[in-house]
């Protein structure tokens, strides 16, 4: 058990002197586990996801602006031709999404188009549920399908003391994707993971410092309370608080070319880049994104490219932009993958914005990735191609792309554990990579 | 909804036997379940009227005096304000968002003019800083407006948030605080959208309805201005309406119905998910509720049926003809379906179970629940009697069994040290929460700051679901690190919204660290530790004891935050 022979080497590298006062937090047994991760982490391929929760509006995000169909189903909401982004003479893309087209001209970018969950929900809850325990129409399978590709990734399995950094989520609490075996860790904010106290530059309050610091106790308490569902959580916190003292959130510098976009999702992505630079070990990386369900004034004003969903886009394409651009020589061992539970209805509301709809697009983007071009087949925009005579219908499932990511850049062979009842096995992959 | 870590099910190692629960326990589990815990003296209250006529009084929250937690809460920032006022400060912000468009066109321009990068999502208030100092004056005033509008809807929903607090830390009334938290979140609005006119919803539509019929509480909540405003009914239109005033050069547009609210009416506050609807009864009701608006005079203040904008085809609505040529009526059956549909009874009967009782309640138990729901059509007063004085209730099973939300583990804190609410400081939250911070951790040294780090920001959580009921959902390592946070912070002294300053009372305690031990286990959570919790205190204490700096209040505010942040004081 991975599990069992990790405590052993935290207890028997020094870690328990280190809980007892008796030397200095960043002492001998820091070096030790950051040797240890070090050793783990050399040439890791890292998956990077980024959930755009709410449904984001695929047609608006890439516009289909050859469809003949496309300005007739949505006359004042669709962006016009001449300030569309465009990519191959078919498809362009928002003019917010301007950070990504360098990218995508380098062919470092893909658009997966059309693509989605064929459960055909339109209940975000339902739908983000099946998107991200990867079994769409069955509620039965319990864990999240980045847990288990954290599980059967082979670099993973090979590595006896695995990272506790190895399958993080930033910016929140456990995502349903990351829950199950694979032990993750969600940090809301590296600059607080951290009991107060510990760390330099925090250390004022006597009584929470002196004799050896209320973070030991605390952990003694957690410890102790095996088979409560708090010990394991509690137990991944304080090796990962450990190792991340060496790295100091407060005073990192990105890349000079990268310009996370203010807020939480920047600084999540910014944080992403930070622990993966920092060679802690970071295997599956996760982050979100909302507030993309545009049921209403999708844009603002009279034009189209402004707006909600212009904002969205802006902070979106801003930060995946900024996030590649820092992870430098980093950046061909990682793979940065977009996805949202559905698309939104093909024609516009009666309120200038979008209901509940199927497929939408997705975006790859980094190491090993075919860029340059708009995957998946087209299926039309008339009455009778649209799904259900309302949505833009499904032509790639989204086990498709992600079970493609997942082989050819994580190393995960086996596809049926990884989506339990996908039957379209590898002759659905796209070719992204 | 789903195990989290390879666990059993939500089991506690200390817990885990089926002694039946001593008539201390009992009343301790009352006193978390249909309350936020425990304060200093509660048990012996208790003990002395019996737990069975502490549980009747607290169904019958107009008989309990409290008087002095209304007049804090009067004192708070718009509490007093009616509907009517809050809606003419909606009205502002909308205003000034429209002519925000105009400024930031205009920025834009003065930035492009002086040469500066206008690309990525940059505020209005960032722009405006790039520029250079001439053309920064000429747009400062149409900045600040906007602002100032904002700020003052901000400020009202900071009185919110302190409201809650305030109510659930002191009020005599904890169950219906405990229901007004679970109502509110059932009918989840997000401020981040519906701003301060959530703040209209809970007092208007929420409190007063959360012991009486249900079908009165989802009217309520159906023309609740900040529910048609948060799910967008109130823009949904029969399909081609033109509407009555448009601004001037604005572009027409196709209207039409807006399926938002019918969708989550369904999904989330009625039926459930797998409640038997299809797309089309989403489609059908949205038509149903097609002129469900607001006053736009009062934008957000107050109620308003638009009869012109009434689809008055007809309609089938779960198989049953909703006749055309009709009103509000439409809406108004298809709310009486839905309120007193079997799957919505089953639906809300097992939630209620979950918060009250454990996250996979007994079928025994919700069964009684619908019943109960059945017979009584819907009256929640009974209904929530039926599950609280149940066995089910009071079976060891459910001892313990609860992990507390982040809510419900600062305010039950604040009790357990018998503190209370710094009023002064709780009127001033419109500082602390300011203009576009809602959402924001905020300011850490607040009990609102303090609960968003650990994952529950109040009245900003984005989806119509509301935060989950399954505690199960607040195990995760980041969170747990912002308890522990917390618990050292609150005990030191370093929050300002709560008064903390009567300390925690050791002066009596004589015999050692033991004896200290032992006390503040008592104070803090009526004794009810694992013994290796205890052994680990004890041997906390006694490593602070040795360091010469130590005295007794270091040593006891070490051993209080940590039974604070223990395992023992996450549950309920």
């Amino acid at each position: 058990m991975n599990e069992i022979k990790r405590r052993v080497f935290l207890k028997n590298g020094g870690l328990a002197l280190a809980s007892v006062g008796l030397i200095p937090a960043l002492g001998p047994a820091f070096l030790g586990r950051a040797a240890l991760a070090q050793g783990a982490s050399k040439k890791k391929k890292t998956l990077i996801c980024v959930f755009l929760r709410g449904a984001m509006d695929g047609l608006s995000a890439v516009t289909p602006h050859g469809d003949p169909n496309l300005y007739k189903l949505r006359q004042s909401i669709a962006v016009p031709r001449q300030s569309l982004l465009d990519l191959d003479g078919f498809f362009g893309m928002h003019p917010a999404l301007a950070p990504l087209l360098p990218l995508y001209k380098s062919q470092k970018l893909a658009v997966i188009h059309a693509c989605g969950s064929p459960a055909g929900t339109r209940s975000h809850f339902d739908a983000m549920d099946y998107m991200e325990s990867g079994s769409p129409g069955s509620k039965s399978v319990r864990d999240g399908w980045l847990a288990r590709a954290t599980l059967l990734c082979p670099e993973d399995k090979k590595n006896a003391a695995h990272s506790p950094f190895r399958a993080v989520a930033l910016g929140g609490g456990m995502p349903r994707i990351l829950q199950g075996d694979a032990q993750a860790l969600a940090i809301p904010d590296l600059k607080t993971f951290g009991i107060k106290g510990d760390r330099s530059g925090a250390m004022l309050e006597s009584a929470m410092t002196m004799g050896g610091g209320a973070s030991d106790g605390f952990e003694t308490l957690y410890d102790k309370a095996v088979g409560d569902v708090l010990h394991g959580p509690a137990e991944e916190s304080f090796e990962a608080m450990r190792m991340l003292r060496s790295i100091d959130p407060n005073r990192y510098v990105p890349n000079r070319d990268a310009r996370y976009p203010n807020g939480r999702f920047g600084t999540s992505l910014m944080q992403i880049a930070q622990l993966i630079k920092a060679d802690v070990g970071v295997e599956i990386a996760f982050a979100d994104l909302g507030g993309w369900d545009t049921h209403a004034n999708q844009i603002q004003g009279p034009d189209p490219s402004r707006g909600r969903l212009a904002t969205l886009l802006g902070e979106m394409s801003q930060g995946l932009a900024a996030l590649y651009s820092d992870l430098g020589d980093r950046r061909e061992d990682c793979v940065i993958l977009t996805m949202s539970e559905f698309g939104r209805t093909a024609r516009q509301n009666g309120t200038g914005g979008t209901d509940h709809g199927t497929a939408t697009c997705f975006f790859a983007l980094g190491g090993g990735i075919r860029g340059g071009k708009v995957y998946g087949d087209w299926p039309g925009l008339t009455q009778e191609q649209l799904y259900e005579g309302r949505d833009l219908k499904l032509t790639t499932d989204f086990r498709a792309v992600f079970g493609e990511v997942a082989k050819k850049h994580l190393g995960v062979t086996n596809l049926e554990k990884l989506f339990p009842g996908f039957t379209g096995g590898e002759k659905s992959f796209r070719g992204l990579m | 909804m789903f195990p989290l870590i390879p666990a059993p099910p939500a089991a506690s190692a200390s817990f885990q036997d089926d002694t039946p629960l001593t008539q201390d326990q009992r009343i301790l589990h009352a006193l978390g379940r249909l309350g936020f815990g425990a304060r200093p003296g509660d048990l012996e209250k208790i003990k002395k009227i019996g737990l069975g006529a502490y549980i009747a009084r607290q169904l019958q929250p107009d008989k309990i005096d409290d008087g002095s937690v209304e007049r804090s809460v009067a004192s708070l920032y718009g509490a007093q304000m009616s509907a009517e006022e809050i809606g003419q400060h909606e009205r502002a912000v909308l205003m000034a968002n429209v002519d925000a468009v105009q400024t930031r066109k205009k920025l834009e321009d003065a930035a492009r003019e002086s040469g500066i990068d206008t690309s990525g999502a940059m505020t209005p208030g960032q722009l405006l800083q790039k520029l250079p100092p001439e053309k920064r004056q000429a747009l400062l005033g149409a900045t600040q407006k906007g602002a100032q509008a904002r700020q003052e809807a901000a400020a009202i929903g900071g009185g919110l948030v302190a409201e809650k607090f305030l109510r659930a830390v002191e009020s005599e009334r904890q169950l219906q605080e405990v229901l007004v938290d679970f109502w509110s979140n059932h009918f989840n609005i997000d401020m981040g959208k519906a701003r301060s006119t959530k703040a209209i919803d809970e007092r208007l539509a929420i409190r007063p309805h959360v012991l009486g019929k249900f079908r009165t509480l989802l009217g309520a909540s159906a023309k609740s201005p900040a529910m048609l405003i948060y799910l967008d009914n109130f823009q949904s239109v029969a399909a081609n309406t033109q509407p009555m005033f448009r601004r001037p050069g604005a572009k027409k547009m196709p209207r039409g119905i807006n399926e938002n609210y019918a969708r989550e009416l369904m999904e989330l506050h009625t039926l459930g998910v797998d409640g038997g609807y299809t797309q089309k009864d989403v489609t059908e009701v949205a038509r149903c509720l097609t002129g469900w608006s607001i006053d736009g005079n009062r934008y957000g203040g107050t109620f308003q049926f638009r009869n012109f904008a009434h689809d008055r085809g007809e309609k089938t609505v779960l198989g049953v003809k909703i006749p055309a040529g009709r009103g509000i009526e439409d809406g108004e059956q298809v709310l009486d379906m839905l309120a007193r549909s079997p799957a919505t009874i089953r639906s809300l009967s097992t939630k209620l179970c979950r918060r009250f009782v454990s996250d996979e309640p007994p079928a025994s138990l919700v069964n009684k629940c619908a019943q109960t729901w059945e017979k009584t059509d819907g009256d929640l007063r009974e209904v929530v009697r039926t599950i609280v004085t149940s066995d089910e209730f009071f079976a060891p099973q459910a001892y313990k069994k609860k992990l507390k939300s982040p809510f419900e583990f600062v305010v039950s804190s604040a009790r357990a040290l018998g503190a209370t609410c710094r009023t002064p400081a709780l009127q001033n939250y419109k500082l602390a929460i300011g203009q576009g911070a809602i959402r924001n951790t905020g300011n850490e040294r607040t009990l609102s700051g303090q609960v968003s780090l650990m994952g529950q920001p109040l009245y900003a959580y984005s989806f119509p679901t509301g935060y989950p009921e399954d505690s199960r959902k607040w195990v995760s390592a980041g969170q747990l690190i912002a308890r522990l946070n917390f618990s050292l912070t609150f005990v030191d002294g370093g929050l300002y919204d709560i008064d903390f300053s009567q300390g925690l009372q050791i002066n009596s305690v004589t015999g050692g660290t033991p004896a200290l031990v032992d006390f503040l286990s008592e104070k803090l959570i009526g004794g009810q530790l694992s013994p290796g919790t205890r052994a680990t205190l004890l041997k906390q204490a006694e490593a602070i004891v040795k360091t010469p700096e130590a005295s007794k209040l270091t040593t006891a505010r070490r051993v209080a935050a940590l039974v604070l942040g223990s395992p023992e004081f996450q549950r309920r």
